[in-house]
């Protein structure tokens, strides 16, 4: 699954989260650096309570 | 040209607008309103701000979707529209205030069926979850309100 580390990879789950995997940074409103982890994932459904983070909120409607 | 593509000009400059272009950032309307208000038709008027603050907000716009070019008298040949500089290596994610996720890079996209697309250099990402082209925004969140940035 981890074929290539480097190349980074936006995997839109189903009904979920946008999952980042690889070289990339993460940054806030105010430009600051928000994750340097090589995986994070990011909310997209408005929910989340730790934006811009996924906290599972998605789940409850 | 594409079809809704505009140019408008104060006489020093012409801003040059291709909505096709356009990734939702929402720089221009949120440093500058009075020049860039989607609500008003024609949306940019130039005549709200000096040439220098309408060049400052159109090189911040990260892509191509606006540009400018300055209008010197009878010299055609030199006026060549600005272009933004090529993106770096490292993929960078930009959390746009009360507006999507500013991806910029190359990379690739597994969209929720399974499809692959391969990203260039610069897209955006749906933080709202109302866009109609998920993942990506499509503006949704301008139209429905999405404000969770406004401390």
């Amino acid at each position: 699954m981890n074929n290539s580390p480097d190349k980074t990879k936006v995997t839109a789950i189903k009904d979920g989260p946008l999952m980042v995997e690889g070289n990339f940074t993460v940054k806030g409103v105010e430009g600051q650096v928000l994750s340097t982890m090589d995986k994070v994932f990011l909310c997209r459904c408005g929910k989340s309570a730790n934006k811009p983070f996924c906290d599972g909120s998605h789940r409850n409607k | 040209m594409e079809k809704n593509d505009r140019s408008y000009t104060n006489g020093e400059i012409t801003v040059h607008w291709k909505p096709k272009e356009c990734v939702h950032a929402g720089t221009c309307f949120r440093e500058l309103r009075k020049v860039f208000d989607p609500s008003r038709r024609p949306w940019i008027d130039l005549s709200q701000a000096s040439t220098e603050q309408i060049i400052d907000i159109v090189e911040r716009c990260p892509t191509d979707a606006l540009t400018y070019e300055r209008n010197t008298a009878g010299a055609d040949a030199e006026s060549t529209p600005s272009s933004k500089p090529p993106q770096a290596e490292k993929v960078h994610f930009s959390i746009m205030r009360n507006g999507p996720i500013l991806a910029e890079g190359h990379f690739t996209v597994i969209k929720p069926n399974g499809t692959e697309q391969e990203i260039k250099s610069i897209t955006s990402f749906c933080r709202c979850g109302m866009s109609h082209n998920q993942p990506f925004c499509d503006g949704s969140h301008n139209k429905k309100g999405f404000f969770p940035d406004n401390y």
